[in-house]
């Protein structure tokens, strides 16, 4: 009964293409037994990590201006007035498409972090978001990132003592910085660095770059907490799902906002 | 086929007391996988016959034959369905021997649900290995499955398309043990129904280096009359390969009619 692997062959995208980097020559600082590796303390951020508030606009560190250009200004209000009318002119919220980054970054689900060896794995609840980020190797060809644009890019990072920078380029323009609208085009490149902080909760602080939407990179702060016993759900659009009514921020869980 | 499922009852219920030693070293399952068909097991009996009247012909023969393609049929005399399955099935079938075109799963882009889910039906799929637990990530739609590492089922699960999976190993062997999938869920490609009680066990082994063999065995006492099970072999891409990003939400086409079927979508935004 392979009737359904027709189907494989008339994506818009051919599933045989290969494509990512290799890990199997990373660096890894911890213990490796086969396929799995035990981070060192220092750098262990895996688990189960969960935001405790939301803000449907980025927040840049030190309350800085969006840098936007004139062309970014006018598509951020177009994308306004559209929003404001009907908010699930929202494909991301409407269909459940990853949110892209930054925007998965302010998700008001939790989130997942594994580390095996030569990999990081982030499996965002949230419409099941999927990122892949191989470490210790370089960026995929400009080929590769022009014509198979992600979602949620193509990621590589590294190690820098205790914080993982993650490297993504690569993105399609079908999502938005955050939920207010604000474009990017194909050229956003992103780098987050991730690191445990003292009280044991994770910071995950990202610098945006697209010269099509704005004059500057910007930077925005995010920390959440860690879950040791929480496992993530399924997600699927339309249905009811994990309550998340104390996330401070949100307007109308389950609702417009 | 019986005794091999209750021995697999048994040592699932003695892992508990011996977990794996930490000298003892993982086999590695990591990396991506082309999983094959769903094939007969070596012992014990298969699922659901296919009816002999109405051999399932795919888009791929279409093309060679210029035949109008066939979606699977299931025989109603297998003694293997317990009367309601029977019934649920028969309505199934005959809408289907009409032509009509019932959705499955993926093409409505709802999860495809336990043992399809093992097969080439539902696309590439990384297994990500850490000390305490694996995730397998089925490229398409995608699907996520969460495997926890030598725990003991939950005392309340509430039961989803996934079902709750625990797993630990045999030596080279990795035995995953579920429950709790939701009857949303179909067994196989003919639609067959399953209850609540639906029970599965895998043991992934590798049978070469690159070769993962998946032996299942399924256990539902108020859908089938006996347990049955097969097997799924996959072969492993080399390590310079990664997957896709596949959002079914945007490729949710019928492979028989070519056409674009309901999905689930929000009506309210949800946050």
């Amino acid at each position: 009964m392979n009737f359904r692997s027709a189907n494989c062959a008339a994506m818009l995208m051919a599933c045989g293409v290969a494509l990512g980097a290799n890990g199997a020559n990373a660096q890894t600082n911890g213990e490796v037994n086969g396929p799995t590796l035990t981070p060192s303390p220092e750098q262990n951020i895996s688990g189960v990590w969960w935001t405790s508030s939301y803000s449907p606009e980025i927040e840049l560190i030190d309350g800085a201006e969006l840098p936007l250009n004139e062309e970014g200004r006018a598509r951020h209000a177009e994308n306004r007035v559209a929003l404001e009318a009907d908010p699930l002119s929202d494909e991301t919220r409407k269909f459940c498409t990853p949110d892209g980054v930054p925007r998965i970054l302010a998700s008001p689900y939790p989130f997942e972090i594994l580390q095996s060896a030569g990999f990081v794995t982030i499996i965002y609840e949230l419409n099941r978001v999927v990122r892949r980020i191989a470490l210790d190797t370089p960026m995929p060809d400009e080929t590769t990132l022009l014509y198979f644009p992600f979602f949620s890019g193509h990621s590589v990072g590294h190690w820098e003592g205790d914080t993982l920078i993650v490297e993504t380029a690569g993105y399609n323009d079908k999502t938005f910085i955050d939920a207010s609208g604000v474009p990017h085009s194909t050229q956003l490149h992103t780098v987050e660095r991730m690191r445990k902080l003292d009280d044991g909760s994770l910071e995950v602080e990202i610098t945006s770059t697209d010269p099509a939407n704005f004059t500057a990179p910007f930077t925005a702060r995010y920390v959440y907490d860690f879950y040791e016993d929480l496992r993530l759900e399924d997600y699927i659009c339309g249905k009811p799902h994990r309550d998340i009514s104390h996330i401070e921020g949100l307007t109308a869980p389950g609702g417009a906002q | 086929m019986k005794k091999t499922f209750v021995a697999g009852m048994i040592s699932t219920a003695l892992i508990f007391g011996t977990p794996t030693l930490a000298q003892d070293i993982v086999p590695d399952f990591s990396g991506i996988w082309d999983a094959g068909d769903l094939d007969p097991p070596r012992r014990g009996r298969p699922g659901v016959a296919e009816h002999p009247d109405y051999p399932q012909r795919g888009t791929r023969d279409q093309d060679r034959s210029r035949q109008q393609p066939i979606p699977p049929v299931a025989d109603l005399t297998d003694p293997l369905l317990q009367p309601w399955v029977r019934e649920e099935l028969r309505d199934i079938v005959e809408r289907r021997i009409a032509g009509e075109i019932i959705p499955e799963a993926r093409s409505q882009c709802i999860p495809m649900g336990l043992p399809v889910l093992l097969s080439d039906e539902a696309g590439p799929r990384i297994i990500v290995q850490t000390p305490d637990k694996i995730v397998i990530i089925n490229e398409e739609l995608p699907e996520v499955r969460h495997i926890y590492l030598n725990v003991p089922h939950s005392e309340n699960f509430e039961p989803d398309h996934y079902g709750e999976s625990v797993g630990h190993y045999e030596g080279d062997t990795l035995v995953i043990d579920t429950i709790g999938i939701s009857t949303e869920t179909w067994v196989d490609d003919f639609l067959t129904p399953h209850s609540e009680k639906l029970h599965i066990t895998e043991r992934y082994r590798l049978v070469g280096d690159d070769v993962l063999e998946i032996e299942y065995f399924i256990e539902d006492p108020d859908a089938f009359t006996e347990p049955w099970g097969g097997i799924v072999l996959a072969e492993r891409r080399r390590p310079d390969e990664d997957l896709m990003e596949v959002r079914c939400s945007e490729n949710n086409f019928d492979v028989f009619s070519g056409e674009t079927l309901p999905m689930p979508i929000a009506t309210q935004v949800d946050f």
